[in-house]
């Protein structure tokens, strides 16, 4: 079997990351949040440059971009609805290219890596890019998928641009 | 324009609360700042941590000159990290643990004490008349540490590093040694490259409480941070150092979480020893002159390095310290705290990048660069310390909105551009 699971699993990862995509785009956080299990943990480590490739990620007791569970990510999406989110304020115009490169059903769970590119334009012409690796682990809950893990590393180890507000 | 031709004692005038926003886009001015404030300053490199083991390393920037930092013989040492014969970098890793650092254009290698200890074909090309000794990588001036933070200087003539904190280690002492141990760093350094001049970061650690009710406004508005008190203090140290806070600790929540209760459980362990400092635990928002900011609030420390990477390009660089003696669930809710308030994605800092970035952008036309900005705020109103809250403290205090930071930071940097 290809690394990418049979043909029935692979149109349900990819209409998740479709419907993902869309929630991240058109800002609907609610739709987006729906989307995760309670105990959701999402991830942004620091990269850094070392001889070992394998350790260039920062570990789970280090510092990271984003170190968030549901609760951290409401207050994140309730900040953004602020009247004063100056971030977001005129809004952002943010596209999510999300390619899965390996997919593996494990019980109730499905492990999916992917590849992606999240591009956001800001104002007149400030452009962010953001290209990594996604791993994912979603979990079956009766007819859906839901993401219980996310560890997303971007790949550029000085991030680019003045802040990072765009989820990953 | 050349250096030559701007007069930065026409655009610089803290005394009447304006300084000239040409010094914050002009590239000559950017130049000059190199060499007369990055490499005669003490800059920070990092913390002793950092570097545990015998031949550790990690590479970092002082102004915009990359360094190698290395442990050798148990001594902290640092060094340009260029090859001095055609200048490549002899390390291109962020950390790690090397003896030696091999260049990769011709295979000159040095140690990790920077003497040059290889160069192929030293008898068929050289006649083995090439002096090793000439030859070791560029090492700093002059090297220290306070309380675990490493400073260096390109300057052998600089005053020692305690002379350049000068009044502001008492204040920094309570922010690094309140504890038993000092402090440790949590791993990782976050990086990221704001299109800002580093003096705005850095005139703004140093000395403004006044943005956080506007741009900060979004943390408030969702009850995230309380509302600001408008009761403290800004504190103004001979040589630009500079810190302020609101009374108590900045950055507080509706409901206090077990690390603010175990901030309480340490402010009341200190008010024994009636230390008049101990009320400026924690310190608030500061910096260091010119460029190591830092965060000492009810949920975090930090430092923040912002480095210059020309007169519009800051490269960022922070790390989050707590207390060594600090108990393990609450080191984790520090480092989660911090992360969702500070750093790249912080849900403060996210909207500092996002001001500073505009106000560099809006600094490219001739109008905008031939105005001032304005830093009056509070002038004449400045007491000292001592007057204010006691004991001998050293420095000047204005109120929680005050610039009497900037005013002395600009005055020192001045001074320093103008120095022979």
């Amino acid at each position: 079997m290809s690394g990418l699971g049979d043909a029935q699993l692979y149109f349900e990862v990819r209409s998740f990351q479709a419907r993902e995509a869309v929630a991240l785009q058109t800002a609907d956080y609610d739709t987006w949040l729906a989307m995760m299990m309670p105990d959701v943990t999402y991830r942004v480590p620091v990269v850094s440059v070392g001889e070992d490739v394998a350790a260039s990620e920062s570990g789970t007791r280090e510092l990271a971009h984003y170190d968030d569970t549901l609760e951290t990510l409401r207050i994140r999406v309730a900040r953004m609805r602020s009247r004063m989110a100056w971030t977001e304020i005129p809004p952002s115009r943010v596209r999510y290219f999300v390619d899965p490169i390996m997919i593996r059903a494990e019980g109730e769970d499905v492990f999916v890596t992917s590849n992606f590119t999240v591009y956001q334009a800001r104002l007149q012409r400030e452009e962010n890019w953001y290209v990594g690796r996604r791993d994912d682990r979603l979990r079956r809950i009766g007819s859906q998928l839901l993401l219980a893990e996310r560890v997303a590393v971007i790949d550029r180890a000085v991030l680019p641009g003045k802040n990072l507000t765009v989820f990953i | 324009m050349e250096a030559s031709r701007i007069d930065l004692r026409a655009l610089v005038r803290p005394e009447k609360g304006l300084i000239g926003k040409a010094i914050f886009s002009d590239e000559d001015v950017y130049r000059r700042e190199l060499q007369q404030v990055f490499a005669r300053c003490w800059l920070y490199l990092g913390h002793e941590s950092q570097l545990a083991q015998e031949h550790d390393f990690f590479t970092t920037l002082m102004g915009a000159d990359t360094v190698i930092v290395t442990r050798s013989g148990g001594k902290i040492r640092a060094f340009l990290n260029a090859c001095t014969h055609r200048g490549m970098k002899v390390c291109r890793t962020d950390r790690g643990n090397a003896a030696d650092f091999t260049c990769p254009y011709h295979g000159w290698c040095f140690s990790s004490s920077g003497d040059l200890v290889g160069v192929p074909g030293m008898r068929e090309a050289y006649n083995h008349k090439l002096d090793t000794k000439e030859w070791g990588l560029r090492e700093v001036a002059q090297l220290d540490t306070f309380h675990g933070l490493i400073f260096a200087t390109w300057s052998a003539d600089a005053p020692s590093l305690a002379t350049h904190l000068g009044d502001m280690s008492c204040y920094l002492d309570r922010m690094l040694n309140r504890m038993e141990g000092g402090v440790e760093m949590i791993g990782a350094v976050q990086k990221w490259e704001m299109p800002v001049n580093w003096k705005l970061i850095a005139e703004n650690f140093l000395g403004d409480s006044y943005h956080v009710g506007t741009t900060h406004g979004s943390v408030v508005d969702i009850g995230f941070r309380k509302r600001p008190k408008k009761e403290g203090y800004q504190i103004s140290i001979r040589g630009g150092h500079g810190f302020g806070s609101e009374l108590g600790g900045f950055g507080a929540s509706a409901e206090p979480t077990p690390y603010e209760a175990y901030l309480n459980t340490v402010r009341s362990k200190l008010t024994a020893a009636r230390n008049p400092v101990d009320q400026f635990i924690p310190l608030g928002h500061g910096t260091i002159f010119p460029n190591m900011s830092f965060l000492d609030g009810v949920k975090f420390r930090m430092i923040r390095m912002s480095h210059p990477r020309g007169p519009g390009m800051t490269e960022s660089h922070t790390m989050c310290f707590v207390d060594k003696a600090l108990p393990e669930h609450l080191r984790d809710e520090v480092r989660r705290s911090f992360i969702l308030a500070f750093g790249p994605s912080g849900m403060f800092e996210v909207e500092d990048g996002e001001v500073w970035g505009e106000v560099c952008d809006g600094l490219r036309g001739h109008v905008a660069s031939s105005m001032d900005f304005n830093y009056q705020m509070g002038l004449g109103q400045d007491v000292p310390v001592s007057e204010k809250f006691g004991g001998d403290l050293p420095g000047r205090a204005g109120w929680y909105w005050s610039e009497v930071n900037q005013r002395e930071y600009y005055r020192r940097w001045l001074e320093l551009m103008e120095a022979k």
